[in-house]
């Protein structure tokens, strides 16, 4: 008779610490991960990698630097066109007008030019289309460095998490039988 | 037409506006005289001669020659010789030898300069005067033209001699 006692008692100081103790048994439901490929291919949109990041503020930022940088391309590509064309028409000019003296050209710009000087303005221009170029470049790897960054820190915080349990339980049948037990879950 | 749409097409317009300044100029554009520093190039000094007194050279040229009552040196876009400036070259080897004809107008000959204010108006000849070094002993050519502050006319005769 006393050993029931004991088993009862047993049995209840672990039901209690059960109650306790129990933990639901979650696989915590999370959002998917985040396509690091997908972010990245939004952000050759002006600010698209960090609007689908949800980072708003750098958004706005790169959206800017990256209209302005392809604005920048655009206007010294044109640059560059237009000394080319200045150049190889003072040229072809000098030739036909008086090949033996280096003739001053009016530049649009100011001032007057000799076709050599023509030539060194016509190389600057490639340089600063070849530099708007480069900070293009610059612009797109650093804000895809940053989104990146964003997708990894959202999807570290989207980890699945399985939480572990244990359980006791106690059941007793129409005969008066105890059943009793314990589950661990992980 | 709301507020934003007026901004796109204020932007658009920025773009374009600022894309189309640098239009690329046709293959002609300089092929007009007007664009070219000093107009149409002046004609140089002529009948050059030189005498030489040990390491001295005396030049002597005109300017103010008349052919048909017209001046020979002068610049066409003036039709005068008054804002000319005369430029003298000076070489030991004979610049008919030189590989390019652009040689004759090379900084590596060139000797100095005198404007036509800087001597009497309608007087010729006209003379200047050159000092060579004494150590150098040969032949020497020389050769002058005429500058309007934009173009250079082509070269005068050469004209040689000895120094002894």
């Amino acid at each position: 008779m006393s050993y029931r006692i004991v088993v009862i008692l047993f049995f209840l100081f672990f039901y209690v610490h059960t109650l306790f103790a129990e933990q639901p048994f979650t696989f915590v439901t999370t959002d998917q991960p985040v396509s690091v490929w997908k972010a990245l291919a939004w952000d050759i949109l002006p600010g698209g990698g960090h609007i689908y990041t949800g980072h708003y503020e750098y958004a706005g930022v790169f959206a800017s630097l990256k209209i302005s940088g392809i604005y920048a391309m655009y206007y010294y590509h044109n640059y560059w066109q237009y000394r080319g064309s200045l150049y190889r028409s003072a040229k072809k000019a000098n030739q036909a007008l008086d090949p033996e003296h280096d003739l001053l050209f009016k530049d649009p710009e100011g001032g007057y030019k000799t076709v050599k000087e023509f030539g060194y303005a016509y190389d600057r221009a490639a340089h600063y289309f070849t530099l708007s170029i480069l900070a293009n470049a610059a612009i797109y790897v650093t804000s895809w460095l940053f989104t990146w960054y964003h997708v990894q820190e959202i999807n570290d915080n989207r980890q699945p998490t399985y939480m572990g349990f244990n359980q006791f339980s106690f059941t007793t049948d129409g005969y008066g039988t105890m059943w009793a037990a314990y589950t661990m879950r992980w | 037409m709301n507020l934003k749409n007026k901004s796109t097409i204020f932007f658009l317009a920025i773009v374009l506006a600022t894309g189309c300044l640098h239009d690329p100029v046709g293959e002609e554009y300089y092929n007009d005289i007007s664009k070219v520093k000093g107009g149409q190039k002046p004609t140089p000094p002529v009948d050059i001669s030189i005498s030489i007194a040990g390491h001295k050279i005396t030049l002597t040229f005109y300017t103010d020659k008349l052919v048909n009552g017209n001046l020979v040196t002068y610049d066409p876009d003036t039709g005068t010789n008054e804002n000319l400036y005369y430029l003298v070259y000076i070489s030991a080897t004979d610049p008919a030898l030189f590989s390019d004809p652009k040689l004759y107008y090379d900084i590596r000959y060139y000797v100095g300069y005198v404007a036509e204010t800087d001597f009497e108006p309608d007087v010729d000849p006209k003379s200047v005067y050159i000092d060579v070094s004494s150590s150098y002993h040969g032949p020497v050519y020389l050769w002058m033209t005429s500058h309007d502050g934009g173009r250079e006319s082509d070269h005068s005769e050469v004209v040689s001699g000895t120094i002894p």
